[in-house]
Order: structure tokens, then C-alpha cells, then sequence
């Protein structure tokens, strides 16, 4: 069979190479735009509740070995009550607050972060909770993340566990 | 068939070789975004601080020498974990044990939240 006009194949495959390969470059970077909707929060969400966790722990660090860490400190002093519950409750905001945004302590970090938090305590089997009042409201914002952490205090007259809860959030 | 103008072999190589490259390029930062993604799923997912929290607390409960109170801790820490973190965690005590310059005891920890279940026992060492 005589096929006329057949010289330009080599031309033809080159461009159906070349067609191939700006279509899965052009697929590969429209695939890559990410659309950052209300439910991918937890992408930063993740640091936040780090960032509060972190704080904790370094709170309830003690400076020396066998002392009461900072945490105790206010945890059993929230549990007196009255003066030393104020003056506790005010201690942890600004600790906390001071921990979460420290940065070269030369720079003020700028940042909207606001808290929140709970002492969570068993009474007779039961979870009750005491609020940390800083603000009249005590209210929380969403979204928020729950960071918490347990803490061996004085509470009630005896050795307890408790559970401070932090709840965060950006205004 | 005849022979074409084969004279630009160089050039279409290297044109070849460069789309390659971006192509390859394109895929890197495809991915990159899925990874990201997907890592601080996982992150989140994994109960890495109730571990390392209910670790902390158990090597604090177990230096008490009182059985009672190591009981009564034992058991708040149950009922906290289960109404606020969802998760069972169970602490108890192993065998003990000394040598000349330490008492010792195994502590166990059993935590699990329904996706990731956590046990360890590990050796808690006081000086005599």
C-alpha cells in the first residue's frame, strides 16, 4: 500500500510528546492550588493545642528537685479560697500568658491568642469543676482547643487529683 | 522513508529534558500540600500529651507510700480521664523489688481511647 505524503511522522510524535507532557504539568499544578476552608483549621489548630500543652508543662515543672511546682502552687491555693484564690487565679494568667507568647523576651509577640480555664476534681465519684474567673463572663470563643493536664495537689483537705483544663482560642 | 532535517537533535533533547524537570518540580509541590495535611491529621490523632500526661502523674502517685491514698488516686485519675479526655486509664502496680542501692517497683499504664491503645510498664527506682 502507498501511503502519500508520509514525511512528516517523526514531527507528529513530537508533538503529541509535547501535548502529554503540558497536560500533566497543567493537571499536577492545578491539583496543587489547596482551597483553606473553615475545616482545615486543624492544621493550625494543632500548634495552638501544642503551644498549650507545652505551657502546662512547663508550668507544672518544679525549679528544684522535690519543690512544688508552679501548677501545685496554684492549684492548692485556688483551694483555699478567698484572698489566695485571686491573687492565685491572677498568678496563672499571667504565667500562662507569658509562656505562650514568649519570644526573644526583646520582642513583643503581637498575637489575639485569649484562655480560659477549669479545675476539674472528683467529689464522691463525681467530676465537678471550679472556674478560674479572670474575665466576669469566663466564656470561650470557637474554635477553641482543649488543652489540659493532670496535677497531684492539695485539694479538699487531702491529696487529690485534678485536672487543669485550658481552653484556647484566637479573637 | 526518506530522511528528514535531522538537525535540531540537541535542542529537542534538551527541551525534553527541561520539561522533565519542571514536570518533576510540579509533582513536588503537589505533594507538598497533602503532606502537610496529612501529617497534622495524624498528629492530632495520635493522643501523644494524655500519654506523656498520665505517665507523668504515675510515677507521682507511686512514690506515695500509702496503699489507700495510692488507690484513692488511682481511681480519681480513672474518672477524670473518662469524663474529660474520653479515655481509659488505668495505672497499677507490679512487682517490687531491691537491690543495695534502690528500692524498686514496676508501674504499669494501660491507656486507650478507642483509636490508639497504649501499654507500658516501666521500673520506678527509689533511693534507700
Amino acid at each position: 500500500m502507498v501511503i502519500p505524503n508520509d514525511e512528516a511522522q517523526l514531527l507528529t510524535i513530537e508533538g503529541l510528546v509535547a501535548g502529554l507532557i503540558m497536560l500533566t504539568t497543567a493537571f499536577f499544578i492545578v491539583g496543587t492550588a489547596s482551597v483553606y476552608t473553615p475545616a482545615d483549621v486543624h492544621i493550625s489548630d494543632m500548634q495552638t493545642e501544642q503551644l498549650g500543652f507545652d505551657a502546662l508543662r512547663v508550668m507544672s515543672v518544679p525549679y528544684s528537685y522535690g519543690d512544688e511546682s508552679e501548677l501545685e502552687e496554684i492549684v492548692s491555693e485556688i483551694d483555699l479560697g478567698g484572698v489566695n484564690e485571686t491573687t492565685a487565679t491572677l498568678q496563672f494568667r499571667e504565667s500562662f500568658s507569658e509562656l505562650i507568647s514568649s519570644g526573644t523576651g526583646a520582642t513583643t509577640i503581637v498575637d489575639s491568642f485569649n484562655f480560659s480555664s477549669s479545675i476539674y476534681y472528683v467529689d464522691s465519684k463525681e467530676v465537678l469543676n471550679k472556674s478560674l474567673l479572670y474575665n466576669a463572663e469566663n466564656y470561650a470563643r470557637r474554635p477553641s482547643v482543649s488543652t489540659g493536664r493532670y496535677v497531684l495537689s492539695e485539694w479538699d483537705g487531702s491529696d487529690s487529683i485534678v485536672r487543669f483544663e485550658v481552653i484556647l482560642w484566637r479573637e | 522513508m526518506e530522511r528528514m532535517n535531522d538537525e535540531g537533535q540537541w535542542i529537542v533533547l534538551m527541551g525534553f529534558i527541561v520539561s522533565v524537570s519542571i514536570f518533576f518540580l510540579a509533582f513536588l509541590i503537589n505533594q507538598s500540600v497533602l503532606v502537610g495535611q496529612t501529617t497534622s491529621e495524624a498528629v492530632l490523632e495520635f493522643p501523644k500529651t494524655e500519654i506523656q500526661d498520665v505517665r507523668d502523674i504515675s510515677s507521682e502517685i507511686f512514690r506515695i507510700e500509702d496503699n489507700a491514698t495510692k488507690n484513692t488516686l488511682t481511681d480519681e485519675l480513672a474518672l477524670l480521664s473518662l469524663t474529660r479526655s474520653n479515655a481509659v486509664s488505668e495505672l497499677s502496680e507490679g512487682d517490687t523489688d531491691s537491690n543495695s542501692l534502690y528500692d524498686y517497683r514496676e508501674v504499669l499504664i494501660h491507656f486507650s481511647n478507642g483509636i490508639t491503645a497504649y501499654d507500658e510498664s516501666y521500673l520506678l527506682f527509689t533511693k534507700r
